[in-house]
């Protein structure tokens, strides 16, 4: 294998860990608000594909103002999520919050099955034109759009927990749910506010993950298995951690399926978590206080 | 077994116990319609999974979204071993389950020592992967469409089981050993060590339960009844295919339980028949003339069931956890 094969398999490899990356974002703030997993994920990724092919072809809407008016539309479903389904259990058990989120995944992958229909639909790519050649290597250009949008969003995150007083509740109480509340925290808000962001990071991977995989059909359940494996690799309750874990994933199956073989391609991910569960469950950057 | 108490309540249970039994015994006697004997065929086989996924997460708190993989596994493997080695059903069937067993104890073994969701979440994986595995290794699995060969019904000597009346009275069979099997785990010590597993990890840990044995134990019983129902699908089907162990069963498992009555080994029974009866009687009024076409439309349409699932399973979840069963056990446990 030449350096060149080898470059080119690195940088699909980021693109695709890079969305991975997104996912496991999603999995991570609900899971550091509530202690439990959120099953919808990879329905809400899915939701921002559709969502965004609908502002743009329906609406018309520009590409840009397509992006942030399904962000923002997928914001208000998880808050919906959030306020129907998951507060009426939220004090019962983590077992009855996780039931919920499977019953709220059957509901939207079939809302959205019925409203879209059950094939896959193609959405262009942010920008036309043809993979930019660099040291004998071709990357699409929408691999520029998913690296580029997932280091904002994370940049932004970072700036948001860390310089605003809201951001700096979220993580109170995503360290410390009671001892938050004691301080005056409404942390009733902030898992609200948690579903939300969550639901809008995971419509924004689903938008431009789009244009290279098509929107709809089985990709939920891929992307939540996949989002899920890597937030294991980084480390559940660390958000760089997450963050670092996608990209990893995304380079081991991208090398792997190179090598081997790329009909099980989707099956490095189990193997990639069972070692992960075995060895080293709690992920390689877990920090169990500060983030 | 429970002390009958004498009260009225009580007894209208025992008769309403009894009722069920005599209905489940003579009603393929009664009903010779064959479509309507599937159906009972079906209702056992989706049971018996249906008590072993419930035990797990009803009584031990642990999801495994991978059901359908462990019933997809032993529907495979015991098709396997009937046609390319030749057993009779009465070996392949023991040897499905210790194999189905086996990974079950595997899978369980990495992920049982965390919290719910991880297990949720490797079964899940399992599941997927397993499909892909079903799809992809077409030497040994016929990939999409279906196992090749036909697979043989069973036999016990010269006397085959062939009708689905002979079927129907198997498949109960075993559910019936399955029930009481499960039922009397759960009044022994294993079920009240699950019991205070549920309710708190921790301080059944100081009481001498080791939580992660119990749990690794339950994961693999309940991979051990999927594996059972699996083979007896592929018995009575005689033809697989991957379309029948897709995450979908899994899911749909789920809703049956927690429909039915979670913790209850009465709830799987009940929530898994009244979801199949309910598919299946809205697929028979799709096709229902008198109806307008536009009803029938959507009736016809499998997103809005599983819809309506996912709406029950909500509802259920916040306003009745304990199922339907529940409703006619006010007060007990």
């Amino acid at each position: 294998m030449s350096l060149r094969d080898t470059l080119q398999l690195l940088i699909g490899g980021i693109t695709n860990g890079s969305i991975y990356s997104l996912v496991a974002l999603g999995f991570h703030l609900i899971f550091r608000s509530t202690g439990a997993i959120n099953f919808a994920t990879g329905e809400q990724v899915v939701l921002g594909g559709v969502l965004a092919i609908t502002c743009t072809t329906v609406f018309k809407l520009p590409l840009a103002v397509a992006f942030f008016a399904t962000f923002l539309l997928a914001g208000l479903i998880g808050l919906a999520y959030e306020r129907l389904s998951i507060r009426p259990v939220l004090h019962f058990s983590e077992l009855s919050i996780v039931i919920s989120s499977i019953a709220v995944s059957i509901i939207l992958q079939n809302s959205i099955a019925l409203a879209w229909g059950k094939e896959h639909i193609a959405f262009p790519p942010f920008t036309r034109g043809n993979p930019v050649k660099a040291l004998g290597v071709a990357i699409e250009l929408q691999s520029f759009w998913i690296i580029g949008i997932t280091f904002g969003a994370v940049v932004l995150l970072k700036l948001f927990f860390d310089y605003t007083l809201f951001g700096k509740f979220v993580k109170a109480t995503v360290n410390n749910r009671t001892a938050a509340k004691l301080m005056g925290i409404n942390t009733t808000r902030v898992v609200a506010f948690t579903f939300a962001l969550s639901g809008g990071i995971c419509a924004m991977a689903g938008m431009v993950v789009a244009p290279i995989t098509f929107a709809g059909g089985a990709l939920g359940t891929m992307m939540a298995v996949k989002g899920f494996v890597s937030a294991v690799v980084g480390g559940l309750s660390s958000s760089s951690g997450v963050v670092l874990g996608g990209i990893i994933l995304g380079i081991l199956e991208a090398f792997i399926a190179g090598f081997i073989s790329s009909g099980y391609r989707d099956a490095i991910a189990l193997f990639v978590l069972l070692i992960f569960l075995i060895v080293k469950p709690t992920g390689l950057f877990s920090s169990n206080q500060n983030k | 077994m429970n002390r009958i108490q004498g009260s009225t309540k009580n007894r209208l249970h025992i008769y309403l116990v009894i009722g069920l039994l005599f209905f489940i015994c003579l009603f393929p006697m009664l009903d010779s319609n064959r479509y309507h004997i599937n159906m009972g065929i079906m209702v056992g086989i989706f049971s018996i999974v249906a008590i072993g996924f419930n035990l797990l997460l009803g009584n031990t708190g642990q999801i495994s979204l991978g059901q359908a993989a462990f019933y997809g596994i032993g529907a495979y493997a015991s098709a396997i071993l009937a046609v390319k080695a030749s057993f009779s059903f009465w070996i392949a069937f023991p040897c499905t389950a210790i194999f189905c067993g086996l990974i079950g104890y595997i899978l369980g073994f990495t992920s049982v020592r965390f919290k719910g969701s991880y297990l949720a979440m490797a079964t899940l994986s399992f599941g997927v992967i397993f499909s892909i595995i079903l799809l992809e290794w077409t030497t040994v699995t016929g990939g999409a469409g279906g196992y090749p060969e036909m697979i043989p019904r069973p036999s016990i000597g010269a006397f085959k089981i062939d009708s689905e009346l002979k079927y129907y009275y198997l498949v109960w069979a075993f559910l019936a050993g399955v029930f009481i099997f499960t039922r009397n785990l759960i009044k022994s010590r294993i079920g009240r060590a699950l019991y205070a597993i549920q309710g708190n990890e921790t301080v059944a840990g100081i009481i001498g339960i080791n939580p992660t044995r119990y749990k690794l134990k339950v994961f693999t019983l309940s991979a051990i009844y999927a594996g059972m129902a699996g083979s007896l699908y592929a018995h009575y089907a005689t033809y697989i295919s991957e379309e029948s162990f897709t995450f979908l069963f899994s899911v749909t498992l789920l809703c049956m339980v927690v429909i039915g009555g979670l913790g209850s080994v009465w709830g799987s029974v009940v929530g898994t028949a009244v979801l199949y009866l309910l598919s299946e009687m809205i697929r028979y009024m799709a096709k229902f003339s008198l109806l307008p076409q536009a009803v029938r439309n959507v009736l016809a349409e499998y997103s809005y069931l599983l819809l309506a699932y996912g709406l029950f399973v909500a509802i259920f979840i916040i306003f009745l956890p304990r199922g339907i069963v529940g409703l006619f056990r006010e007060g007990k446990r």
